[in-house]
């Protein structure tokens, strides 16, 4: 300051005289009614004295920095206490600088007061006070208010400046403001082509030297920036690309504290504002809205000059703030408290009886069970993801990708096998045996291989024999073990042959009848087993199955030397059914085995889907019965099965049966008529026609 | 499943409801203190009506003393706490607030084996025209005069004191947490953009350090996500939704590990947009549709990255996939009915209001407080399910921290806690909006009551942007 007051001392007399005059018409004018006498006298004081110094020179040119008065670049500090509130209240205004103009009259000076004593609110109202100076004609005053106009000049501008300066001014004056270090208040634009850099320091060093108390300095820089762009847009249109490419340049060239929020903040704010007013309010409707998502991922610094050249077009194209430099004391204005909030905080503390479960359920998120279960349930899905990122980067020739979600599968799945939590690893499995490219194949096969080896299905099969059929844990398992069909049903057999305690054998078969539906020939290959017990259990399985392919596995055993393979072979025949099956079933009518013969027939009765055409199977079976003794039995079954299975071709066949003959032996004939009426009969009802036969 | 896995959720559970029973059980209890306290004017000491009511207010009490040492109820700055558990204010309460306020009483401790004629003899010296000392040991000595052996007074102003010793002390820390945080996600991204591997070894201990100091005082940092921090807001937006993430983890009671997954979740949920190629990311306009697409890939490509990085929960790789899968333009696009985990859900919350919050500064359409709770209203049950919403409102407050409050005194308040009350936050009150009112100024609770009427209320919201107040200020 004491630096300060010294240069101070260099203005001359008369232009401090002039400078207190007019600072003091302007208090004098803002305080005082106009019937007060000092009112008038100190506006007249003020003319007069700018008057006698108009008529020596051109000009006389204040400045205005928001603590104190500049005579061309000199802060005046002397009585501090009186300017400083006049400059305070002048820089909040917008006024920048007053240029008093050779020919001004004191009329013109007393409205020049007179608009500079309303209030911020009022001079906005009436367009600042450049407006008032254009309505009242006023032309020997000029303001420059807030904003660039006063700042950034063209190199025309300066030109003319510089010979009214060199004209005008002392030449020592000049070197003692650069010896000063005083900001300079022109920056001209074509520096931005020789020197962005530079460009942006004096930028910099001007909104530091010009922003309001309340102002962030990025605002501040903001607004000059904005500026330099209008005046690029109105008067340098055609060098606009280079000039703008220079002020990008500058703005790059910023220190970088300042630089980042600067364009992100502001440049980029800008625009995002834009955007979101396009997209209306609805788009804040939308969580989080979408512009959002660029606004939040733009961890790159790495901004382009032409980027930021294209921000700074957008923005010299937009309207300024109407806010200004305002205080906060005029804002404080209170929205009321929307009543539909109010209702909403009384609901809010109370939680109903399935909220408060919900919230218990919550709990449980991030547990270590429920980590592995997210995370395996979302590489599943990142899985079709992960292929296609593999295939697309052509570097990436190994599916590095891929293989590194399923090996994080593999993981899980150990992890979740060994916590027993069937539900999610039948859901990994379930994943691993979709359909996939040759190039994943062969890791996914590794996986799957894994995930069946005979220890997992043997551990499976355990946990599956300690819960109740049908209850969730069983049904989980069973997911599990139906996902490796052929795998457990394998072991299950395995189990089954060796296994001596007969209810676990129970429980293995019923298992394997469920688990191997579809697993025909891998029975098929057990057919050949030396155990009896085994063999007949595997016959039993491919019946249960209902596959008509069993029946070719059938045909094999069939030919097994036990009867009791032979019989199970013929219960299989009759539960799966159907053209073929009969055709083999009849075969076994001239087994060499009677009670193989015998349950050969019965198995007609309950052969699955039998009609009245497979009747003749029978009929030529009983057609080459002779009439023996020893014969009599399966001749009597067999009339019997006719009965139950026989239509009406049937039931005439069998009326041979009911004439005795007095040749042969009355007894047998006795009993082969009693069993053919009494089959006759159960066709009849069973065919409608019993009055008839009757 | 195994038994271990039971526990497991058994344990989660009872921990969440155990804290609302103790809540509950606190908040009866001195419900029924203050029914002593109001019966002790109306009846004589022998009145089977006063015996009965300190005989069920010892009963409660027992309750809660069968597990603890001591029941400690505080009263700070109007706002009621059992231990450190803020409770539920009603009308009811009021008189027994105003009576404690009158007397300089800042904390009541019963022990154990406190017997019901102990609780009257105590109501008897509160209703009384006793000036308490604020020295601690004269305090004992009144009260042990009075054959009151089990119960424990403590002056306001020593309560008041350690309190704000320790806020104070807190909130240093809390900008410490929040720059170290924003330190450690940058070196991760910067690892991502350099293809190099990054150890999560500080990600997880700042983490961790995170977590502890939610655990211990959540407003200070929430008060900070307040601050849009522009030249940083892309880690500053992460930073932000890891701390709100957190902190609606500890208000429903999960357990450190729970929370330092959510965090790290919470902080990480984005990492995908690094790959986003910087000239549609920084595009000095709107994107096109092909644009967006490559926007829309950042769930699948952070997940992808998070899949592999170890030594982070997996939780971290699910919410990076999942947080945008709500609405009708959920993306990626999932097969089947796939259900958001809860983290999932917790972030997108999170990560909308900080959005919301956000553009209220950001653009010069303004969103104020509550109607950016409106819009996450409006949203309920798509961002998050509706209790998560509920709450995440229950936590954060109808006023969040940071929001400037006109009163009906046409004082002007600056949210600095949340109390029990969402309707009456703490606040601190502000005379020359300069920031200075953060050293000197004077934190006061609209809890507060004074002839069983409210002090101050809330009168209306002001738009801290319209009034030219930074709040950052007040927080840094």
């Amino acid at each position: 300051m004491q630096k300060d007051a010294k240069k101070e001392d260099l203005l001359s007399p008369e232009i401090q005289e002039v400078l207190r005059s007019v600072v003091l018409a302007i208090r004098a004018v803002n305080l005082y009614p106009v019937n007060n006498p000092s009112y008038f006298s100190s506006v007249q004081r003020s003319f007069s004295t700018l008057n006698n110094y108009l008529q020596k020179n051109d000009e006389y040119r204040l400045g205005v920095h928001k603590n104190y008065i500049l005579f061309q670049n000199i802060p005046f500090e002397k009585y501090q206490d009186i300017h400083q509130p006049i400059a305070q209240d002048l820089f909040l205004k917008g006024i920048r600088e007053i240029i008093f103009i050779f020919g001004l009259t004191e009329s013109e000076l007393l409205e020049f007061y007179q608009g500079l004593a309303l209030t911020a609110e009022e001079l906005e109202m009436r367009g600042g006070i450049h407006s008032i100076l254009w309505e009242k004609d006023i032309l020997n005053i000029k303001v420059t208010e807030t904003g660039l106009d006063e700042v950034v000049e063209t190199q025309s501008t300066r030109r003319w400046e510089q010979k009214v300066a060199d004209k005008n001014k002392d030449a020592q004056a000049e070197d003692d403001v650069k010896e000063l270090g005083a900001p300079q208040r022109t920056l001209v634009l074509f520096d931005l082509t020789e020197d962005p850099f530079k460009f942006g320091e004096k930028m910099l060093e001007l909104a530091q030297q010009t922003k309001t108390e309340n102002e962030a300095l990025e605002d501040r820089l903001f607004a000059l920036y904005k500026e330099a762009g209008k005046k690029i847009e109105q008067e340098q249109p055609a060098q606009r690309e280079t000039l703008y490419e220079g002020l990008a340049k500058s703005v790059l060239a910023l220190d970088p504290r300042y630089r980042n929020g600067f364009i992100a903040d502001k440049l980029y704010g800008a625009l995002d504002s834009e955007i979101a007013k396009e997209e209306g309010p609805l788009a804040d409707q939308i969580l989080p809205a979408l512009n959002q998502e660029v606004q939040s991922g733009r961890f790159s610094e790495a901004w382009t000059v032409q980027q930021i050249a294209a921000l700074l077009k957008k923005a010299a194209t937009q309207e300024p703030d109407a806010q200004g430099d305002q205080s906060h004391f005029a804002y404080l204005q209170a929205q009321p408290i929307n009543e539909e909030i109010i209702a909403f905080a009384q609901e809010l503390t109370k939680d109903s009886p399935e909220e408060m479960e919900e919230l218990k359920a919550v709990n449980e998120a991030g547990t270590e069970w429920d980590t592995v279960r997210a995370a395996a349930r979302t590489l599943i899905s990142l899985m079709p993801h992960a292929k296609e990122e593999s295939q697309a980067n052509k570097q990436d020739k190994d599916a590095t990708l891929f293989s590194a979600i399923i090996t994080q599968l593999e993981n899980m799945l150990e992890y979740l096998l060994r916590k027993q939590d069937y539900n999610y690893a039948t859901l990994i499995v379930h994943a691993l045996q979709m359909p996939v490219e040759p190039a994943f194949r062969l890791k996914v096969n590794d996986a799957l291989r894994k995930a069946s080896a005979r220890l997992v299905i043997l551990d499976a099969i355990k946990e599956i024999r300690r819960h109740v059929m049908d209850s969730p844990e069983y049904r989980a398992i069973f997911g599990y073990l139906s996902a490796f069909e052929a795998e457990s049903t394998d072991t299950i057999l395995n189990l089954l042959a060796e296994e001596k305690e007969r209810k676990a054998r129970m429980f293995y078969l019923g298992l394997s009848k469920e688990l191997s539906k579809n697993q025909t020939s891998l029975l098929g290959r057990y057919l050949s087993d030396n155990r009896w017990y085994f063999v007949r259990n595997i016959v039993n399985i491919l019946g249960e199955s209902k596959n008509d392919q069993a029946i070719a596995y059938f045909r094999k055993a069939g030919e097994h030397k036990d009867i009791r393979i032979r019989q199970e072979v013929i219960n299989g025949l009759q539960i799966i059914g159907g053209k073929k099956a009969m055709a083999y079933l009849a075969s076994f009518l001239s087994d060499e085995d009677h009670e193989v013969q015998k349950s050969a027939i019965k198995a007609f009765s309950r052969f699955h889907g039998v009609s009245a055409d497979d009747a003749t199977y029978l009929i030529n079976f009983l057609d080459n019965r002779p009439l023996k003794k020893k014969e009599q039995e399966l001749t009597l079954v067999a009339i019997g099965v006719l009965g139950n299975i026989g239509g009406r071709n049937t039931k005439e066949y069998l009326n041979k049966f009911t004439k005795v003959r007095w040749w042969s032996s009355k007894k047998l004939q006795e009993e082969r008529r009693a069993a053919a009426l009494k089959a006759i009969e159960e066709i009849s009802w069973r065919i409608g026609d019993g009055r008839k036969s009757a | 499943m195994v038994e271990n896995q039971r526990d497991e959720q058994i344990e989660a559970r009872q921990s969440f409801f155990e804290k609302q029973k103790l809540i509950e059980s606190a908040r009866i209890s001195f419900h029924l203190l203050t029914a002593v306290l109001r019966n002790i004017s109306l009846y004589p000491h022998d009145h089977p009506i006063l015996l009965t009511s300190a005989e069920r207010f010892r009963d409660k009490l027992q309750e809660l003393l069968t597990d603890r040492r001591e029941a400690a109820f505080y009263l700070v700055r109007g706002e009621l706490f059992f231990e450190t558990i803020a409770i539920p204010i009603d009308n009811s309460f009021s008189a027994a607030i105003d009576l404690f306020q009158d007397k300089d009483i800042g904390g009541v401790v019963f022990r154990p084996n406190v017997a019901s004629d102990e609780i009257v003899r105590f109501a008897d010296m509160m209703s009384s025209d006793i000036v308490f000392s604020s020295e601690q040991e004269s305090l004992n000595v009144t009260t042990a005069k009075r054959g009151i052996l089990h119960i424990v007074i403590h002056h306001a102003l020593l309560v008041d004191k350690q309190i704000g010793k320790v806020i104070k002390a807190r909130e240093r820390k809390a900008t410490d947490i929040f720059r170290d945080t924003i330190g450690a996600l940058k070196d991760v991204v910067q690892a991502v953009y350099l293809e190099k591997s990054s150890s999560m070894r500080k990600m997880n201990t700042v983490m961790q350090n995170m977590v502890d100091y939610v655990l211990d005082n959540r407003d200070a940092l929430v008060g900070l996500t307040s601050i849009k921090m522009y030249d940083e807001y892309t880690f500053a937006h992460s930073v932000n939704t890891a701390i709100l993430s957190v902190s609606l983890g500890t208000y429903l009671s999960f357990k450190k590990p729970q929370l330092a997954a959510l965090g790290i979740s919470a902080l990480l949920h984005d990492i995908g947009k690094v790959g986003i190629p910087k000239e549609i990311i920084n595009k000095p306009g709107k994107l096109t549709e092909e644009e967006w697409k490559h926007v829309r890939k950042h769930p699948v490509a952070g997940a992808i990255f998070l899949s592999k990085v170890p030594g982070i929960s997996k939780l971290a790789t699910v919410v990076a996939f999942e947080h945008h899968q709500h609405g009708e333009k959920a993306y990626p696009v999932i097969q089947g009915d796939q259900k958001r985990h809860p983290f999932s859900q917790i972030i997108s919350l999170a990560d909308s209001y900080e959005a919301i919050t956000a553009s209220r500064i950001y653009y010069s359409s303004k969103i104020p407080p509550d109607e950016a709770m409106q819009i996450l209203i409006k949203n309920r049950g798509v961002t998050s399910s509706l209790v998560l919403l509920k709450s995440f409102i229950n936590m954060i407050g109808i006023f969040p921290i940071g929001t400037l409050l006109k009163l009906d005194t046409g004082e002007v308040g600056l949210v600095m806690h949340q109390t029990a009350d969402l309707m009456r936050p703490r606040v601190l009150l502000l005379t020359k909006f300069d920031g200075s009112e953060k050293e000197t100024g004077n934190i006061i609770s609209l809890v507060e009551t004074v002839g069983g009427r409210y002090k101050r209320s809330i009168a209306g919201t002001i738009n801290p942007n319209a009034a030219k107040i930074n709040v950052k200020k007040y927080f840094e």
